[in-house]
Order: C-alpha cells, then sequence, then structure tokens
C-alpha cells in the first residue's frame, strides 16, 4: 500500500517523508547543537587491569555459588514433597482444631492461675473479679502473719454467710 | 564465532565453559559501560556485571535464540541495572529520582570519576531522564545502536524508540540551557 506521506523522486521508485527537505536544516542545527553540548569524554574511569581479571573474579564468584546451586537443584523435588507435607499438616490442623477449646479464665485449674499469675503471664480480667465479689473481699480481710483476726473473720461470715445456713 | 555456532556451543555441556569465556571476552567492556551509564560507581557496576552474566551462564539453556545472543544480554543488563537502581531506591527509602540525583552527588568524591564541571553537568542532566529512556538515550547516542537493535533488547516498537530519544534530548538540552 502506497502511504500518502511519501513522495516518488522521478523515476528511479524512491520516496521520502512529506516535508523532509524543509525540515532537514532545522534537524541538522539542532543535533549539531546538542552533539557541542555534549562533551566527548564522560569522565568515568576503571581500575588498571580491571577487563584483563574480569573474568577470573567472576569464575571465583561462580564457583562459590556453583554448589550451592547443585544441593538445591538435586534436593528441589525433595523440597517440593517436604513441603507440600507441611502444607497438608497445617491444613488438617486447622480443621481439626477445635475453636471452643480456647481456654476461659473461671475454667482454669486455680494451681494453673497461680502458676500463670506468678510468672506474669496473667492478668486476673476485672469482669471476673466484679462477678466473684467473694475473691474481691478477700482483700478487705486483714492478714496478720498467718492468723486472720477475730473480728474480721466475725464480719466476714456474718456478711457473706445467709444465716439459714448455719440453722439447717 | 558465528552467532549460530556460538549459541550452540553456549548449550552443549562440552563446550560451554570455552564458549562462555569467549563470550565475556567479547562482550565484558561493552556490557560494562553500559551499566555503568546507568549506575555510575564503578563497584556497584562491576556487582550488576557480574551478575548479569551469571544470569546469562545460568539461563543459557532456556535461551531459544529467538532475538541474538547480544541482544539477549543487553536485554539481562538493562533489567540488572535498572533492578539494582530500585532496590537502592526502597533500601534508603527515597524515590528513584533523589537516588539517582544522589548518586552524581557522589561522583564528586568517586576515586574513578575525573570530569570536569561540564561532564558533571551532562550526569545531573541525564539523571532527569528515567531509567528506560536514559537507556535508550545511552544505547543510541553512545553506544551507536540502531534502533531495530535498540528494539531487539527493549521489545518496544522503533516508532516508540524514536519518539522516547528525542524526548530525552529534549530534555537534556533543557536542563543544560537552564543550568548553563
Amino acid at each position: 500500500m502506497k502511504s500518502k506521506h511519501s513522495h516518488n523522486s522521478k523515476d528511479e521508485g524512491f520516496k521520502f517523508p512529506q516535508g523532509y527537505f524543509e525540515g532537514l536544516e532545522a534537524r541538522a542545527k539542532s543535533a549539531a547543537a546538542f552533539k557541542e553540548a555534549i562533551p566527548d569524554e564522560e569522565g568515568f574511569e576503571v581500575p588498571e587491569q580491571y577487563f584483563a581479571g574480569f573474568e577470573v573474579h567472576l569464575r571465583k564468584r561462580m564457583r562459590g555459588q556453583t554448589p550451592v546451586l547443585h544441593f538445591l537443584q538435586t534436593y528441589r523435588k525433595y523440597g517440593y514433597y517436604a513441603a507440600a507435607a507441611v502444607c497438608l499438616i497445617l491444613i488438617s490442623t486447622l480443621f481439626t482444631l477445635d475453636v471452643r477449646s480456647t481456654p476461659v479464665f473461671s475454667e482454669l485449674k486455680t494451681s494453673d492461675i497461680e502458676w500463670l499469675l506468678d510468672s506474669g503471664m496473667l492478668e486476673i480480667p476485672e469482669s471476673y473479679l466484679m462477678e466473684n465479689p467473694v475473691m474481691a473481699d478477700i482483700s478487705a480481710i486483714n492478714f496478720s502473719g498467718n492468723t486472720i483476726e477475730p473480728n474480721a473473720l466475725e464480719s466476714y461470715l456474718l456478711d457473706e454467710l445467709d444465716i439459714y445456713d448455719l440453722t439447717e | 564465532m558465528e552467532k549460530e555456532t556460538l549459541l550452540k556451543e553456549l548449550q552443549h555441556p562440552e563446550t560451554r565453559e570455552r564458549a562462555f569465556s569467549e563470550l565475556v571476552r567479547d562482550y565484558q567492556e561493552r556490557l560494562y559501560w553500559h551499566i555503568r551509564r546507568m549506575v555510575l560507581n564503578h563497584d556497584d557496576t562491576d556487582d550488576v556485571l557480574q551478575n548479569t552474566f551469571i544470569k546469562v551462564y545460568k539461563n543459557i539453556d532456556t535461551f531459544r535464540g529467538d532475538s541474538a545472543v547480544y541482544s539477549w544480554m543487553y536485554r539481562i543488563a538493562t533489567n540488572e541495572a535498572i533492578n539494582f537502581l530500585q532496590k537502592q531506591a526502597n533500601k534508603y527509602r527515597i524515590s528513584n529520582e533523589e537516588l539517582r540525583a544522589q548518586l552524581v552527588n557522589n561522583l564528586v568524591s568517586d576515586p574513578y570519576f575525573d570530569g570536569d564541571a561540564i561532564q558533571l553537568k551532562l550526569q545531573k542532566a541525564l539523571a532527569t531522564l528515567p531509567e528506560k529512556q536514559l537507556a535508550v538515550f545511552n544505547m543510541r547516542y553512545y553506544e551507536e545502536m540502531k534502533y531495530e537493535e535498540i528494539s531487539a533488547v527493549t521489545d518496544t516498537s522503533v516508532g516508540a524508540l524514536k519518539a522516547s530519544y528525542h524526548h530525552a534530548v529534549k530534555k537534556i538540552q533543557e536542563y543544560l540551557k537552564q543550568n548553563g
């Protein structure tokens, strides 16, 4: 297909883009000005004998990498099997995991709570204390040494125990 | 060595080492300067050049020979240089433009840069170009590659490359004019 922008030069069959000669001088001047503005030398230098020793350095680095690569290539298929096995175990663990088995504070054994408190791994939630006033009231009792003050014990019993518990 | 023969020898285990040595000898300087004009520092260039040849060696079996070996190597070198600059920018948490400006500033104290004020100004002008445009400019202006060859390296149409080069020239001219 003939291009609209192409023109025939007499009979030789050669073509050139439309407007080529009109803009030729301006383009040539612009290119010349650009070449003049750009310095011939770039200022970069290379250490002496760099290219002469390049292959030696390259081979040294490649040798350093090769054993690891061979090892990885040899055991690659085993790696895939191992990765697949780990994935299967993880997936089966996720499916068999009983989310209801998440420990609830009130269901923990006293010994476990004590151990956790001692280890600094547990803070008793405030809501738990609010729901269990007996535990909160213990702090009101004045323990001196290993004995309980008789007055404190009496007022605790009077406050907390139902009279019917005693009469029955 | 003929291009086809070279590729065959590179892909054959018995002749690979010798052919690879020849490849390194033939192309190390050309690729060095191609990379150096992008990353500017000699040590970084050395690192990127070695990575380029290692990639060539490792992947020679998968190279199908759709393009010339040298176009393929140029493509790897260009990508390695661009990736290196990107990684450096990420490492220092700065933009690519900031990194390139920083690299030019480092040239002042670089023992392997002996440029004068004009050459330094040119580097500053080149630093304003995006990496891919810079690569095209370098291949065309400094390495005097044909657009068809650059097209094989960058996998970009000749028309787009011409526009990119023209745009780069305008940008450099403008920078030099403003900072002249």
